[in-house]
């Protein structure tokens, strides 16, 4: 959204003076929905920003990040003397809502470190030790931005070098956590299964999950190997070499072959052994899907016919598919799409790896989604795929792992409110009665429905020896009493009663990674031992029964996401592979570090105060136009809500002109709320290039003032409108032909976008945009027209990475001295001039088949490996026309082109083919070639 | 064409600024070299034996180029000398902080400069090479005397005795030269070494990362005695009657007997300990990196107090008569009251302390970030 209004006002910029934008922008909205009414916590070392009622977060966030502040310290030898500005959400929903960054921020993200100004932004997810995790990982990349800076400055070094992108995220990992089954799970996975990439490869995952846990691994190599002062040090040396390896080879005194190689092996001996008593997932259990990222199946057996339903992303749209099963609960068939996710707002976003589904006996599917401001539960009816009730309160923003009850009249599930606390609800379906069974700090997941009238669920409630611990817990309907089921040192996850109501199944990292256990239930007790029943040398999820000895869950194993059945062997259930839990009776609850005393910190409100986000100046020197020079900066305040944008520059040619020629704008965006705007004065003179009359210019001075407004309807829709008032005096011939107009602007346009994006351009989805305007000479006369403008993009999706995308577009203006669109080259229709086809009226269509060309291109040097990836190509049709009175001709042109993205920033297009021309009569002699950049249509 | 003018002659301003002479040359008569090494002395104890005002009044501040490592300034009795971790030597006039002179080199100088008679013995660690020059300057001439290559990095501080310069390397290799650079000998210890040698009866003694203690006959380079007592050892070797304290990686203060080599007592801070500790002629003072800062007998390690304080301690203290001077990453200095611990004054910075303080005639010279080098003065 930031984005879009950043261009709008560029536009504005250069173009106010024709009032009607001759481009069209499209793109997603980053959609405010709450205003947030922000504080901020004053502490020794932080200025934390928190909002409404998540105080007692913000007060836990800032223990632990003053703990960690003087661990780190203590560990890097460094300090860092500025407060630093913590942000915290109370949710990952409203952490996307955020305005420290401009872009989308994708689910995934757990928090990020802003390093222009130095800001931490982080969501509470429920889990404090998650929070804990994430402030840490983030106070990491501080501390170590910080301590390279003063390295480098200390010995007068330039101070814009960082370690690679690996060693920066991998140090955040190993200075914030212990290797946890996920780290584990990862790391096995690419070691056995041979897609682990030493240091001189590293790039080849750059900015990938995977790198992260690599650079992990390899830290917590150079401690076990060469000890953990050598990791500081490394910070220490960075000044010595330009290239980072030679840093590590110093700090580490050996070649990077030889570390890599050391490393390599160590890995290999720590993980292999694993096979010994491990299996993977395809041998230790029926794999049922070959494609995608597969996620929490649930069987569901109708009169004649039994399914699997999962969610997943198979096509790069997070979506619900259901894998029918023939009789021996093998696949009978492809996985059907049924209901597709991330094209609108309804169903926003599956949180795939956070939310599991669940279904009835009577055929009730649950899901969850994000729709609007939270998170919502859908009900569908599997018969016919109808969404037949939604669930949504306003104070529960983030909603997890709906389960049914046995009559499938109730469900329970766990959602965060808005002090970010994490707990177990249960809700009746028929009256819309909902109970909240839990409400503390503690991280109450996954519950599920057990025996006498309890819910089972885990929680990091455990206290005593394994504090902190994931364990799982019963709650009493009626008193909400709660007890433990599960007493271990290990996290536990997922529970689910059988069928039978003879066994509890759940997962636990008991062995490092995630696997699946059982335990008894005896008369409606649970057995104080638990045995294991899968040993795969990866992380198995979400397992849930088929019947009393079959079970489906997904399982990560070569880099991917899948489905699987596996049948429960009475050898299992007898395995030797047990814990007996000793007690399970532990009393007393672990507390929240909070901050020691009040002396030591300050409660205030927030006040905006403005920083400079970007400044930039030019001055240029040219024979024929003389020096000429300008600067624009960008100001915001803390929380990117308010920002302002000025631009200065001087077109003098002649030093008599100079004064004449300052061009300034200053304009003012807001983004607090849902509704944005923005507004500003310009002044512009200078020498404009005339639409109207081919290589011509002509002089220009104008000021004015432009308003701006934005409202996000959704995700995917908004509404814009503008309006400008301007002051202009044109020159177009000098002292013979002028024109003077006072003009004002008003325009309103609807715009859509769901596409789906390749490396190229949009490959799925559609995008819009309806423009109406309307411009007029309110003092002189001298101008009026109005303008319609429409714009439809649609993509269809032919393959994974194939698709044909349309285009249509018509752009009208009619009145006295209109402006005029243009178009011609590589962005529009391909083989004529660039922006040689002018008129006031215009029509353009395009076609075009859209393909992967070639995935990776490897050019081995004898002193350099080169490798380049994602060529693609099109052919394509385009036909329009322009005009100002009486409609001329139709041009058109066909051919094939040629697309490559360079570090996904810039486009090259390569266009080949021909022209038709003569009122679309007569193809072209010869080829057109054109060179360009640019993303597709 | 006035403004362009103007900025012709500031471009070139900065220009010829930036190229100002390498050169040091102060042609005085007799100067005393009051402080001439990190530590005064080989056995760096960092004691004043003398009265201290705690009343400072800032009398200059002067800047350097780069900024420092745990080192500290050296003086005679008119000028101080700083090296920098940029790679020069300035000189600044003890009064009134006027820059006499200063060498301008590329690379880094990580150890204080030693000075003896006219002559500035510095190492030089060369950008991107494993290479450090040893420069012998004669600031009375104002030329190089001597440049000898190592293939090493010294990035340590220096030890001297009558007739010799110690150098210590990164990789833990021992270099002894002799005043004219002669080599006499060297030894590889084969182990890092980050802490800060001290010298006493014709021994070197040594901490590395590997938290040994390695102790060198000065005469024979031959390794004494080693023994591991700890993980690692970032501090500095601080000796005093015959005892030789350093502190480890987990906080521990060791107090070894420096004929026998055995340890007298360990006291746990509980903290890093990254600085050398200050000894008078009864206590030992030293601080952590949990901001703690310890008062401890230095005959039987029993604490006799101990200061939560604000800052983080990882620059070497001085210890006078009556007072205790702790500059500390945060920004400022304590002056502390050395019986009880009692903060006195506490004195802030524009940036972190990062200089080991020396007292030269009733001035206190301090340096922190950016190169900053500032001098008070004592007043009653």
């Amino acid at each position: 959204m930031k984005i879009l209004f950043r261009l709008c006002f560029v536009i504005l910029l250069f173009a106010f003076a024709d009032l009607q934008a001759q481009y069209f922008f499209f793109g997603r909205n980053k959609v405010q929905y709450e205003d947030f009414d922000w504080k901020v916590l004053r502490t020794e070392h932080f200025n934390i920003y928190y909002y409404g009622e998540m105080e007692t977060i913000a007060e836990i966030g800032a223990a632990y990040a003053e703990e960690i502040y003087a661990e780190l310290s203590e560990k890097l030898n460094h300090v860092v003397t500025r407060k630093i500005p913590l942000i915290f959400y109370n949710t990952s929903i409203h952490f996307q809502q955020t305005n420290v960054t401009p872009g989308f921020i994708p689910e995934g993200v757990g928090g990020f470190f802003e390093f222009v100004k130095g800001r931490v932004v982080i969501p509470s997810t429920g889990s404090l030790s998650d929070f804990r995790h994430v402030i840490r990982h983030e106070l990491v990349h501080v501390f170590m931005t910080n301590k390279v800076f003063r390295v480098l400055r200390d010995h007068r070094q330039p101070t814009d070098i960082l370690p690679p992108l690996w060693f920066v995220e991998g140090l955040a990992e190993y200075l914030s956590t212990e290797v946890d089954a996920q780290a584990e799970m990862v790391m096995r996975d690419a070691v056995i299964n041979n897609y682990f990439v030493g240091l001189k490869d590293i790039f080849k995952i750059y900015g990938s999950f995977l790198m992260y846990k690599e650079g992990q691994s390899f830290l917590e190599f150079v401690e076990e190997k060469y000890g953990a002062e050598k990791i500081p040090l490394i910070l220490d040396n960075i000044w010595l070499y330009k290239n980072f390896n030679e840093v590590i080879e110093h700090t580490l005194q050996k070649s990077i072959e030889e570390i890599d190689n050391e490393w390599s092996y160590y890995l290999k001996r720590k993980y292999f052994p694993l096979l010994a008593d491990k299996v993977p997932q395809e041998i230790g259990a029926k794999k049922l899907t070959n494609w995608g990222f597969n996620f929490s199946p649930v069987y569901y057996k109708s009169k004649d016919s039994s399914f699997i339903f999962f969610s997943a992303n198979r096509d790069g749209y997070s979506s619900l598919y259901k894998l029918p099963l023939d009789k021996d609960f093998n696949p009978a068939d492809e996985p059907e799409l049924i209901l597709r996710g991330e094209k609108s707002d309804e169903f926003e976003s599956f949180h795939l790896f956070q939310s599991a589904i669940d279904v009835s006996k009577s055929g009730l599917l649950s899901f969850v989604t994000k729709s609007g401001a939270t998170d919502v539960i859908h009900f569908m009816n599997v018969s016919n795929n109808q969404i037949i009730k939604t669930f949504q309160r306003d104070y529960l923003i983030s909603i997890s792992s709906p389960k049914f009850s046995d009559d499938g009249n109730k469900i329970v599930f766990q959602a965060v409110d808005q002090k970010g606390f994490s707990d177990i609800y249960y809700y009746e379906i028929e009256n819309d009665s909902l109970v909240r069974l839990t409400n503390d700090y503690y991280d109450d997941r996954d519950p599920c429905f057990g025996l006498n009238n309890k819910i089972i669920f885990s929680s990091d409630r455990t206290a005593g020896n394994f504090a902190g611990k994931y364990n799982l817990f019963s709650i009493q309907l009626d008193n909400k009493e709660i007890k433990y089921v599960t007493y271990a040192n290990a996290n536990f996850s997922n529970p689910i009663i059988s069928n039978n109501k003879q066994f509890l199944l759940f997962t636990s990292d008991v062995d490092g990674v995630r696997n699946i256990w059982m335990q008894k239930i005896n008369e409606g007790k649970f057995d104080n031992k638990i045995t294991q029943i899968s040993n795969f040398f990866t992380s198995a999820f979400d397992p849930r029964f088929i019947n009393d000895t079959m079970i489906v869950f997904s399982g990560f194993q070569n880099f991917s996401f899948h489905i699987y059945r596996k049948t429960i062997n009475q050898s299992e259930l007898d395995s030797t592979k047990t814990i007996v839990f000793e007690s399970r009776s532990v009393k007393g609850k672990w507390l929240a570090e909070t901050l020691p005393s009040e002396s030591e910190y300050q409660k205030l409100n927030y006040e905006k105060e403005y920083a400079l986000d970007y400044a930039q100046s030019v001055v240029a020197t040219d024979p024929v136009f003389g020096t000429r020079g300008g600067a624009i900066l960008t100001l915001s305040d803390l929380l990117g809500d308010d920002q302002y944008y000025i631009l200065l520059y001087n077109t003098a040619e002649v030093q008599s002109d100079f004064l004449r020629s300052f061009n300034l704008s200053i304009t003012r965006i807001n983004l607090s709320s849902r509704v944005n705007f923005g507004y500003g004065i310009f002044n512009f003179n200078g020498r404009r290039y005339d639409i109207r009359e081919t290589d011509e210019f002509f002089y220009e001075k104008s000021y004015g003032g432009v308003f701006l407004l934005s409202y996000p309807l959704t995700k995917f829709q908004r509404i814009e409108a503008s309006t400008t008032l301007a002051d202009t005096e044109r020159e177009i011939v000098p002292g013979i032909s002028e024109r003077k107009a006072f003009l004002l602007s008003n325009s309103i346009s609807m715009v859509h976008d769901n596409s789906l994006w390749s490396t190229s351009g949009p490959i799925d989805g559609s995008r819009w945009l309806v423009l109406l305007g309307y411009t007029t000479d309110i003092k002189f006369s001298n101008v009026n027209y109005f303008s319609i403008i429409g714009d439809y993009r649609y993509y269809i999706r032919l393959g994974l990475r194939t698709a044909l995308a349309t285009r249509f577009g018509f752009f009208y203006n009619e009145g006295k001295d209109a402006r005029r669109y243009f178009m011609g080259g590589s962005w529009d229709l391909r083989g004529w001039p660039r922006w040689s086809i002018r008129g006031e009226k215009m029509w353009l269509t395009s076609l075009e088949f859209r393909f992967p060309l070639i995935d990776q291109l490897n050019i081995k040097f004898p002193f350099l490996d080169l490798g380049f990836w994602g060529f693609r190509a099109a052919t394509f049709f385009d036909a329009g026309s322009a005009w100002d009175r009486e409609y001329k001709t139709t041009y058109g042109s066909v051919g094939v082109g040629f697309r490559f993205n360079i570090f996904g920033v810039l486009v090259l297009r390569y266009d080949i083919g021909k022209k038709i021309e003569k009122d679309f009569t007569q193809l072209q002699p010869g080829l057109f070639y054109q060179f360009f950049f640019g993303w597709d249509f | 064409m006035g403004l362009l003018r103007k900025i012709f002659y500031l471009i070139s301003f900065l220009f010829i600024a930036g190229c100002a002479k390498s050169l040091i040359q102060i042609s005085s008569g007799n100067l005393e070299n009051i402080h001439p090494i990190f530590g005064k002395n080989g056995e760096r104890d960092f004691f004043y034996n003398i009265i201290t005002s705690d009343s400072l009044k800032l009398v200059w501040k002067a800047d350097a180029f780069g900024s420092f490592n745990n080192s500290s300034v050296v003086a005679n009795d008119s000028m101080i000398f700083i090296a920098d971790l940029a790679g020069r030597i300035h000189v600044f006039n003890l009064e009134n902080g006027k820059q006499r002179g200063v060498l301008k080199t590329k690379g880094a100088i990580f150890s204080t400069p030693f000075l003896y008679k006219f002559r500035i013995y510095y190492p030089l660690v060369k950008d991107g090479k494993k290479l450090t020059e040893f420069i012998v300057y004669d600031y009375y001439a104002g030329k190089d005397l001597y440049i000898v290559e190592i293939e090493d990095l010294i990035t340590n501080q220096m030890l001297f005795d009558d007739e010799s310069i110690y150098l210590f390397a990164e990789d833990g290799t021992v270099y002894k030269y002799n005043y004219e650079t002669k080599l006499i000998w060297k030894i590889e210890t084969n182990q890092n070494i980050h802490s800060v040698p001290a010298l006493t009866k014709n021994k070197i003694f040594i901490g590395n990362d590997t938290g040994e203690i390695v102790i060198i006959d000065t005469n024979t380079g031959k390794i004494l005695d080693r023994k591991k007592i700890s993980s690692h050892f970032f501090s500095g070797i601080t000796i005093n009657d015959g005892i030789c304290y350093i502190g480890d990686d987990e906080g521990k203060l060791f107090a070894i007997d420096s004929d026998t080599y055995e340890i007298i007592f360990s006291v746990d801070t509980k903290g890093r300990i990254l600085m050398n500790p200050a000894i008078d002629d009864k206590n030992i003072y030293v601080g952590n990196m949990k901001r703690m800062f310890f008062c401890i007998d230095k005959k039987n390690g029993k604490i006799i107090w101990s200061k939560n304080l604000k800052g983080y301690f990882n620059t070497t203290p001085i210890v006078t008569s009556n007072h205790l001077f702790v500059p500390n990453l945060f920004k400022s200095l304590f002056v502390l009251d050395k019986q009880s611990g009692e903060v006195i004054k506490e004195i802030e910075f524009d940036n972190r302390a990062r200089l080991s303080l020396v007292i030269v005639k009733n001035k206190l010279i301090i340096g922190y970030d950016e190169g900053v080098i500032a001098a008070y003065e004592f007043v009653n």
